[in-house]
């Protein structure tokens, strides 16, 4: 389990230079489009994610993760599990931004909770599609899957805006959120896990037989 | 005697190249040095006992193991020099070494700082930034510092400078001095194995031609130099390669003895080089297809 | 100790060696039980592989110069002055031999050679 600990961290080293451009990021976005959660929790997450897989394939550095004494599988694992602290990571930025934004008085309404959930669960779908075709496709491909998430996260912005608008009954969940509604959020969340697992199995099916 | 790499059957397919059936056995406290020309395999078949590439057909143990689990933690016993970058380019030399060494139960700091200050690396330098040496040094660095019992490297002298190559010999004769630890280096400078290699596996176009102790080889092949007008049909089968030039042959044969007094002192009979042994056999395959 | 191995003179590395310390031990360089630098010590300082430099002990051991313990290392074998001075003559004879190739080459009779090796002998003396 600890290897999970040093690879994870290792991304963290790799991406640090990523996590400098967030401060301008969210201080310009902040300024502009306050209410778009998706621009703050959810686009963050992803780009965290597409900068550390990215960097494992530019080079070879696969070859080295793959001469260290880990079996393949403990390296997806870990790839699976940074999906964690990205999402934290961003969820926290969201707040911060959130409180900053209060403090001036930019705002006076309380944080969408439910939203920014949403999007957090949503960065998870993602991610779970994304990281199957990253293994898949190794260095050559990863371009253009990038490119093709960076254009879904966009899109999801005025998606999400027609979504609303097509299930107001969803709009108004986000809105208020009752008790009665507690079972189909359950079976969401429970829903996401299994999609996770289900994408970790042949994620790592995929990567144990590759030649690197 | 025991083998801590140990291939059997192995088979790949490629395009445009072919692993045919390949046994081999690295024997324990020994270097074995792994040549052949470029494209013949070489980095295949490291690449096949790092667990990069997976044969098609055989197996691989190291130390003994081919479970995937221990096969893997083994890994924490080699050394590996491969023969491009394998670091993160964007990393400082520092950084790259403190993002590996956990994953090393026997990492030794005090050994990497030596080393590292015995090859002037420069700590705070981008890997990207190094020459190609330097970059082999690192590893070379990384590959001494966790207590490795088998170092593999493929192709570690390409890119160094003759002083460095003197150095990189002297290091791998060092680390020879524990009759547990075995080495195993490609190359296709042969120069390099002729003075320290204990055994040669000579590989050409996805075949091993032989796997021998270096010693026998002088006594098995012999290079003969004559005029052109012993080389009739006859004469010819006996060369596993021939070269002609307009005053004479050379060209190397197998049955030393049998050879020696078969010319007697019609023709010059030395003991070839690695180089010659490998420049002919290559030439003579070529002709055959 | 001193060895000097030269990788192109076509004579193999390791009888270069056996020859080597064969002439310090029959010369009363290297005396018994003197302990020789291990295997791979001597690979390592001479540059060749471990197997040439075992091989030249192995040769060394089985004509009796050296002897090896297992955990300890080589050292040069306490035979006794008798057997050290069969194996000089040997290499005497040796020498003598060469001598009068060399001469048949040059054509010398039995006699020329008797005389000069005479004139040689005395000389020194």
């Amino acid at each position: 389990m600890s290897s999970a600990f040093y690879l994870i961290r290792k991304d963290f080293v790799l991406i640090k230079r990523m996590l400098l451009l967030f401060i301008p990021y969210y201080m310009i976005m902040g300024y502009t489009v306050m209410d778009q959660y998706t621009m703050f929790t959810l686009f963050p997450a992803m780009l965290l994610l597409i900068n550390g897989c990215t960097l494992d394939v530019q080079q070879n550095n696969q070859r080295f993760l793959v001469s260290l004494p880990l079996q393949r599988q403990d390296i997806v694992r870990a790839k699976y599990l940074a999906l964690f602290p990205y999402a934290l990571l961003s969820f926290c930025c969201t707040l911060v931004l959130y409180a900053a934004a209060f403090a001036l008085g930019k705002i006076d309404t309380p944080p969408a909770w439910r939203e920014i959930a949403l999007m957090l669960l949503l960065f998870l779908v993602l991610a779970s599609l994304y990281l199957p075709l990253h293994y898949w496709l190794g260095q050559k491909g990863t371009q253009i899957v990038n490119f093709i998430f960076i254009m879904l996260i966009m899109l999801n912005v005025s998606a999400f805006n027609k979504l609303l608008e097509w299930f107001p009954a969803a709009g108004e969940w986000i809105a208020t959120g009752s008790a009665d509604h507690v079972l189909p959020v359950i079976l969401l969340i429970l829903a996401c896990m299994i999609l996770i697992y289900a994408s970790y199995l042949i994620s790592s099916r995929i990567f144990i037989k590759k030649d690197i | 005697m025991s083998h801590c790499i140990e291939m059997k059957q192995i088979s790949k397919d490629y395009d445009r190249f072919q692993l045919h059936q390949v046994n081999l056995g690295i024997q324990e406290g020994y270097i074995t040095g792994l040549i052949g020309p470029n494209g013949a395999g070489k980095t295949t078949l490291i690449r096949m006992m790092m667990g990069m590439v997976h044969p098609d057909k055989g197996e691989v143990k190291l130390f003994g193991e081919e479970d995937q689990l221990k096969l893997s933690r083994n890994k924490a016993r080699i050394g590996y020099v491969s023969d491009e970058n394998i670091y993160y380019e964007q990393l400082t030399v520092k950084q790259m070494k403190k993002v590996l060494a956990p994953f090393y139960d026997r990492w030794d700091e005090d050994t990497y700082q030596k080393y590292e200050a015995q090859f002037k690396l420069p700590p705070g330098k981008k890997i990207k930034d190094l020459s190609k040496g330097m970059k082999i040094k690192f590893s070379l660095a990384v590959a001494l510092s966790h207590g490795a019992d088998l170092l593999i490297m493929d192709e570690p002298t390409s890119g160094l400078d003759p002083v460095f190559r003197r150095e990189l010999l002297d290091l791998l004769s060092e680390h020879i001095q524990d009759e547990r630890k075995t080495i195993l280096f490609s190359t296709h400078n042969t120069t390099d194995l002729d003075r320290i290699a204990d055994y040669i596996v000579f590989i050409n176009d996805g075949r091993i031609i032989f796997h021998e102790m270096k010693e026998a080889l002088a006594e098995q092949y012999v290079l003969v130099k004559g005029g052109k007008e012993l080389l009739d049909r006859d004469v010819r089968r006996m060369f596993v390669g021939v070269r002609e030039n307009a005053h004479g042959f050379e060209g190397l044969a197998k049955e030393r003895s049998d050879v020696e007094r078969f010319f007697q002192d019609n023709a010059i009979c030395e003991t070839p080089t690695l180089e010659e042994i490998m420049y002919f056999t290559v030439k003579g395959s070529a002709v055959h297809v | 100790m001193n060895l000097l191995i030269s990788s192109t003179s076509g004579e193999p590395i390791y009888a270069q060696i056996v020859g080597q310390i064969r002439q310090m031990i029959l010369q009363g360089e290297l005396v018994s039980g003197t302990p020789l630098p291990s295997i791979r010590q001597l690979a390592k300082e001479l540059q060749i592989s471990v197997i040439t430099s075992k091989r030249a002990y192995e040769e060394l051991e089985r004509e009796g110069l050296i002897n090896s313990v297992v955990g300890k290392g080589s050292f040069v074998s306490g035979a006794d002055p008798e057997f050290i001075r069969e194996q000089r003559l040997r290499v005497m004879e040796g020498r003598l031999k060469e001598v009068i190739d060399e001469s048949r080459l040059l054509g010398m009779e039995y006699a020329e050679l008797a005389e000069m090796l005479k004139l040689l002998y005395e000389e020194e003396a």
